[in-house]
């Protein structure tokens, strides 16, 4: 490296401050940064700007807040709580908790969680109070019930393990079913593209050398002010997905700027406002925070294949994706944003306001962020059953032009609920439950061929028993053949098979 | 102007060409929205564009027949406060009638809304509601 990360060779922390404290500091927002180097030319453009400010708003599940409740009269050493009926983290001293966005309410479920606590908290109203104990000789109290407000706190601290991703992925589905996922709904058969980030205006990516984003950077929190406290979870700078971790006063945020959502059948989260103002310190600082949509890629990724390895489609930058229309194998549909541009916007607005009124000044970092972590996977290591190990090797199976007599018969004799119908080679081409049978014989139907159901739910050998339970419950079935590549039955799964495995895996 | 109709077809009603007749009649072109029907009942929507006295002549029409007619106005409604503007409700609408304007806040077209309703489980802030 020619270059010492964070140097200061353009301007310096001091000399900036210097600038906002006296009101002529030039400040532009990402956007019209962007706008202007393109007009101006780079050189001229570092040269006169001193900040670069930035915003995003999105969907922020790795977000909550430190409480700290003070002592009742008698005592109480709270081991669990809830407020508003969702469960606070109590493993911490006696009346400190901790409340996450995505906990969900007991009795509301996905309708309210930790996130709409936080807001209702930041926006003064009351939130219930409830706590267990099992009592101590310090701490005798065992039960609680009252309601507080954000000023009955010592303290509130949002402090958000993983905020603002660099970039983060864009969602399509391929199945033949809407999805309801984190990135909102997925119709099927490629029907629309949903993204996240704000592109230009994204914090992470307007200092994608990690240059001047570090440990005690001063930034825009919640309506407030917050600092950076370290990369955050997951920070994966070398794949362009860079963290962070922050935290900040919750009792001076703005609800404006955290809100509590529910992601249909998928569970509750907090919107978090975050804005970064970056100090164009060295050129390649300016270079990155020049960066326009058209310059910032992504992976459009199919959310359709249940695994943590789905497959990319093609690669998209956020110019494509805010213009509302995205090109998925041939085929134009529409895309749309999940977090709130207009609110990224205003909030890169906001701190701009901050800084050229010189009520916020820039932190230099005491420490930047490492560029050299990576994002490894959990591997299972206790072994699972797989559809192998469950399955009977032993199927019985009938032809298409058997006698429904001969099959029943063979129903009642070998006492199984299913029968796969394969062709001479043993491919599947249909199936009969027990059920059919009853039906077919009290409609007077001869053959098999005229009752059987034709598009049969399969299994593969390795498939593992969530997805088979998946598809019983899906499909309202309880059997599935099992086929090998070329669709020949080796096997049969059934609800019963599974739920002996399982019982045999409790007993002592 | 264009209009809405919600057309209810009660008990014994649902065999009739009603609907036919009606559009054979006054001449009105209509498009249906949403179809729901039983062996007792039927409800349909349906949106058309008419001059007022000629949609006055469809409703009397259909009211004289038997069926009930109603206008619908406003399907949708959207709590200013509680929308952030996120657009997750864009791309999922069937006939494009929530966009994004040019300063990046959400737009909804009442005429073109046809009230199914997955804007309103796709909002994360709660914000939509079916009337």
């Amino acid at each position: 490296m020619g270059f010492v990360r964070g140097e200061e060779s353009l301007r310096t922390y001091e000399e900036i401050n210097e600038k906002v404290r006296r009101g002529d500091a030039v400040v532009m927002t990402a956007e019209e940064f962007a706008s202007y180097v393109e007009q101006a030319g780079l050189e001229k453009a570092a040269k006169e700007v001193d900040v670069v400010t930035t915003g995003t708003f999105g969907a922020m599940c790795s977000s909550g807040a430190f409480l700290n409740f003070g002592h009742t009269e008698p005592p109480m050493k709270m081991y669990r709580c809830w407020l508003n009926d969702v469960p606070a983290y109590k493993g911490l001293a006696a009346v400190d908790a901790y409340i996450g966005a995505t906990a969900m309410s007991e009795t509301r479920g996905f309708e309210y969680g930790g996130g709409h606590v936080i807001e209702d908290l930041v926006s003064g109203r009351e939130v219930e109070l409830r706590a267990e104990a099992y009592g101590t000789d310090c701490y005798p109290r065992k039960y609680l019930e009252t309601h507080i407000t954000i000023e009955d706190l010592n303290q509130a601290v949002l402090l958000n393990p993983r905020n603002a991703y660099q970039r983060y992925v864009a969602a399509t589905n391929s199945t033949d079913r809407t999805l309801y996922t984190y990135m909102g709904t997925l119709l099927p058969h490629y029907g629309n593209v949903t993204f996240s980030g704000s592109g230009v205006l994204n914090p992470l990516c307007k200092d994608s050398g990690f240059e001047i984003i570090g440990v005690g950077t001063r930034i825009f929190l919640g309506g407030g002010v917050g600092y950076v406290i370290g990369e955050g979870t997951q920070h994966n700078p070398r794949k362009g997905f860079g963290t962070l971790m922050v935290k900040g006063d919750l009792k001076r945020m703005n609800p404006r700027y955290l809100r509590g959502a529910s992601i249909y059948r998928y569970g509750t989260t907090l919107y978090v406002g975050v804005g970064i103002p970056i100090p164009l310190i060295n050129m390649r600082v300016a270079k990155t925070a020049a960066l326009r949509d058209e310059d910032i890629w992504t992976e459009i990724v199919d959310y359709g294949v249940p695994s943590r390895n789905r497959p990319a489609i093609r690669k998209v930058n956020y110019k494509e994706l805010k213009s509302g229309r995205v090109v998925v194998n041939d085929e134009t549909v529409p895309c749309s944003p999940l977090s709130s541009i207009r609110m990224a916007r205003e909030i890169a607005e906001t701190l701009k306001k901050w800084l050229t009124e010189g009520i916020f000044f820039l932190t230099r970092p005491v420490e930047l962020l490492p560029t050299d972590t990576v994002f490894k996977p959990l591997e299972v290591k206790r072994r699972e059953p797989r559809v192998r190990d469950v399955m009977k090797v032993e199927v019985v199976t009938a032809k298409p032009t058997d006698d429904i007599r001969a099959v029943a018969k063979l129903l009642v004799n070998r006492g199984v609920d299913h029968i796969p119908i394969v062709d001479d080679k043993g491919v599947l081409v249909g199936i009969v439950t027990s059920w059919d049978l009853a039906k077919a014989l009290a409609l007077g139907k001869d053959r098999l061929m005229d009752v059987m159901t034709r598009r049969v739910v399969t299994a593969g050998l390795d498939d593992s028993i969530d997805s088979v339970v998946s598809k019983m419950s899906r499909y309202n079935i309880s059997g599935l053949p099992v086929v090998d590549d070329r669709r020949r039955v080796i096997g049969l799964i059934t609800a019963d098979d599974i739920s002996r495995r399982l019982y045999r895996r409790f007993l002592p | 102007m264009k209009v809405k109709l919600r057309i209810v077809y009660p008990t014994g009603y649902v065999e009739r060409p009603i609907l036919a007749e009606a559009i054979l009649t006054t001449g009105i072109k209509m498009n249906i929205l949403e179809a729901t029907l039983d062996a007792r009942s039927g409800e349909l929507i349906a949106s058309l564009e008419a001059e007022e006295p000629e949609i006055e002549r469809l409703v009397g029409f259909l009211r004289d027949r038997g069926v009930k007619v109603e206008r619908i106005v406003g399907m949708l409604k959207v709590d200013k406060d509680r929308c952030i503007d996120c657009g997750a409700c864009v791309s999922i609408c069937p006939v494009q009638a929530i966009e994004m304007g040019e300063d990046w806040s959400v737009r909804f077209d009442e005429d073109r809304c046809v009230g199914c309703g997955a804007c309103v489980r796709a909002c994360p802030m709660k914000a939509v509601t079916l009337v």
